[in-house]
């Protein structure tokens, strides 16, 4: 690989103007006010086992999260109002009719989708990894499947939710 | 979600702050919870090619905050020591390695002739009578050093829990099949690391590479990669770190899948491209606020062409060049601005201006500052690897500490794992239609699109 300086690279002259930025001594210029950013999220179990689950969710404290213990598709296209990420939880692999509605309903209005396939013993790691997930795969753009549910707060609060 | 309870399940139910999580994800020196973390594996210290030969100059090595000198005696062992004299604490890199066969080997003090041997124990104390025994109650802190590959691994915990050499198939392949090359990264190794597992970065920074990079150019799997710039991502657990699956659309009924294995705590690899070398890193800190980057490609069952080592060599693919003097500091670096071209953003021909796949990284990495500050990022989910790796270490090191539990990775068979790329079914789920593919196998091609 040869690498070329070409014209169009001007040495610049001062500390914060050039890659030099990235010293500590200049990092401590970084604006300190955090970006705005709002996440309206939505978190919807498919099973039961899961419905626990999101149930102690909610009673932790969120910005602007709404948590579906029970999937019900006459109320779908309310919970979905103003959403921007829908999170979907599984512990089992009867919840693929309710991953589906969301899902579609969810493409249909531009939201991101994410599942959780969580492993609460029964299931085994490896069929979690294989039949919950055959179910929520093609409706989420990320899933994760783990033993943590630490892991779903995690997630939920690095987000913004 | 307020912040700070995000992470009560991590430490004992104490609910910790993001600022200390980030704290104790990055510091890796003595006595930290990283620091003791890395301090349970055979980590990269250096190339082979740095102490080439019995008696090669010795060589300065700083490692998790340590400062070290390697050295390579007259016999032709290998050394790695502390830095610095026990006598009055000069650094022994201006020592002399004696070659004189009449003389023990060892590395021998410019200052005043203490001489040490690879252990770090002192033979000889020059200002001490002939039959002195003074010298054998001197010793300095040593760790063992070990070629495996075109690497020299250190371990540099407890001798008694020492465990066995690794066994990643890039340094266990016949030399001819591999090469390594390291840089010195301007910035804390976790943040390098998270680029080795955030999948989502590749279609953008990286997407002129895939079409001209000789290296990575003509697999089919490119052609999916810039058609569908919007991936699924699938993160599962597994023996020794995490597989990051990223799916796309394929052929009518199928997915194009690319599998990043992530070992723990710093081996990343990426996915094959065709009959291309199949490259990944391992990311080792230096300080707190430096890391090198080893950065290697092999194939498991054929040689690599005189054309593959040349382009590696010159720095394509993910290697890159150097300044000169031997400092393994990329040509392009900060105090250059990476020799940034704007004509060749304006062109297309890379993304953000910057040549080469490793730079483009290096750049961006190091741009977040010599230690990110993960309190204000604004993740979102397509991040859940990032997320979860970092979930992980958390957990292994507070475990280490509260438990003594010895940590994924450390065992050898975590090591003998593999990237894939495939074509699979819709239905198919990617950790049961590639089990094999994933698990390095001698003698076996890698599994590729
Ligand atoms: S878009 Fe990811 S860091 Fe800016
Ligand atoms: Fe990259």
């Amino acid at each position: 690989m040869t690498v070329t300086v070409t014209t169009s690279y001007i040495r610049p002259t001062l500390l914060h103007s050039c890659a030099w930025a990235a010293t500590a001594k200049e990092a401590a210029f970084r604006i300190d006010k955090p970006p705005a950013y709002v996440r309206t999220s939505r978190v919807f179990a498919l099973d039961p086992g899961a419905a626990g689950v999101v149930r102690d969710l909610a009673a932790m404290p969120w910005h602007d999260t709404r948590f579906i213990p029970a999937f019900d598709a006459g109320t779908l296209a309310d919970e979905l109002r103003d959403a921007d990420l829908a999170m979907m939880i599984a512990t089992a692999d009867d919840g693929a009719a309710a991953a589906h509605a969301i899902g579609h309903a969810c493409w249909e209005r531009g939201i991101t989708t994410a599942g959780v396939v969580l492993d609460l013993g029964g299931l085994g790691l490896r069929r979690a990894a294989t039949e919950a997930v055959a179910a929520l795969r093609p409706h989420a753009r990320v899933l994760l499947v783990t033993e943590d549910r630490g892991d779903i707060v995690e997630i939920l609060g690095e987000v913004g939710a | 979600m307020v912040l700070q309870f995000a992470w009560q399940s991590a430490k004992g139910g104490t609910p910790m702050l993001k600022q200390e999580i980030n704290e104790l994800l990055t510091r890796t020196g003595p006595g930290t919870e990283m620091g003791d973390l890395f301090r349970q594996y055979w980590i990269p210290a250096m190339l082979a090619e740095e102490l080439p030969e019995p008696g090669s100059p010795p060589v300065r090595v700083k490692l998790l905050s340590e400062r070290l000198i390697a050295f390579r005696d007259s016999a032709g062992n290998y050394g790695l020591i502390d830095e610095f004299c026990a006598h009055r604490g000069v650094s022994l890199w201006f020592g002399n390695n004696e070659l004189d066969s009449g003389q023990a080997p060892g590395l021998r003090c410019a200052y005043h002739g203490w001489k040490y041997d690879t252990t770090g124990q002192c033979i000889e104390v020059p200002s001490e009578p002939d039959n002195s025994t003074f010298c054998r109650k001197v010793k300095l802190t040593s760790y063992p050093l070990v070629k495996v590959g075109d690497i020299l691994w250190t371990y540099m915990g407890d001798p008694d829990k020492q465990p066995a050499l690794p066994e990643y198939e890039f340094c266990t392949v016949p030399s001819e099949q591999s090469y390594t090359s390291k840089r010195w990264q301007e910035c804390n190794w976790l943040q390098a690391l998270e680029g080795g597992i955030d999948s989502s970065h590749v279609s953008w920074l990286h997407n002129a590479g895939l079409k001209n990079d000789p290296l990575f150019k003509g697999s089919r799997g490119n052609e999916y990669n810039l058609n569908d710039m919007r991936p699924f991502f699938e993160v599962v657990e597994s023996d020794g770190g995490l597989l990051v699956g990223v799916r796309r659309n394929a052929e009518e009924g199928h997915y194009y899948w690319r599998i990043t294995p992530w070992v723990m705590p710093a081996f990343t690899m990426v996915p094959p491209r065709a009959d291309h070398p199949v490259h990944g890193h391992f990311w080792v800190p230096i300080d707190d606020e430096n890391c090198w980057v080893f950065t290697f490609d092999y194939l498991p069952v054929r040689a690599l062409t005189e054309a593959e080592l040349a382009a590696m060599k010159a720095g394509h693919g993910v290697h890159n060049e150097y300044e000169p003097g031997g400092t393994y500091r990329p040509l392009q670096n900060r105090d250059n601005d990476y020799m940034m071209d704007r004509d060749a953003q304006r062109r297309g021909e890379t993304f953000s201006g910057i040549k080469g796949i490793a730079m483009q990284d290096a750049s961006l990495q190091e741009s977040m500052g010599p230690i990110v500050d993960r309190s204000k990022e604004r993740l979102v989910s397509a991040d859940s690897g990032i997320i979860k790796a970092r979930r992980k270490l958390v957990a292994a090191a507070v475990e280490l500490r509260e438990k003594g539990i010895t940590p994924p990775g450390v065992d050898p068979v975590h090591h003998r794992v593999r990237s894939v790329a495939a074509v699979l079914p819709q239905d198919a789920s990617f950790v049961e239609a590639c089990r094999e593919d994933l698990v390095a196998t001698p003698g076996v091609r890698q599994t590729t699109v």
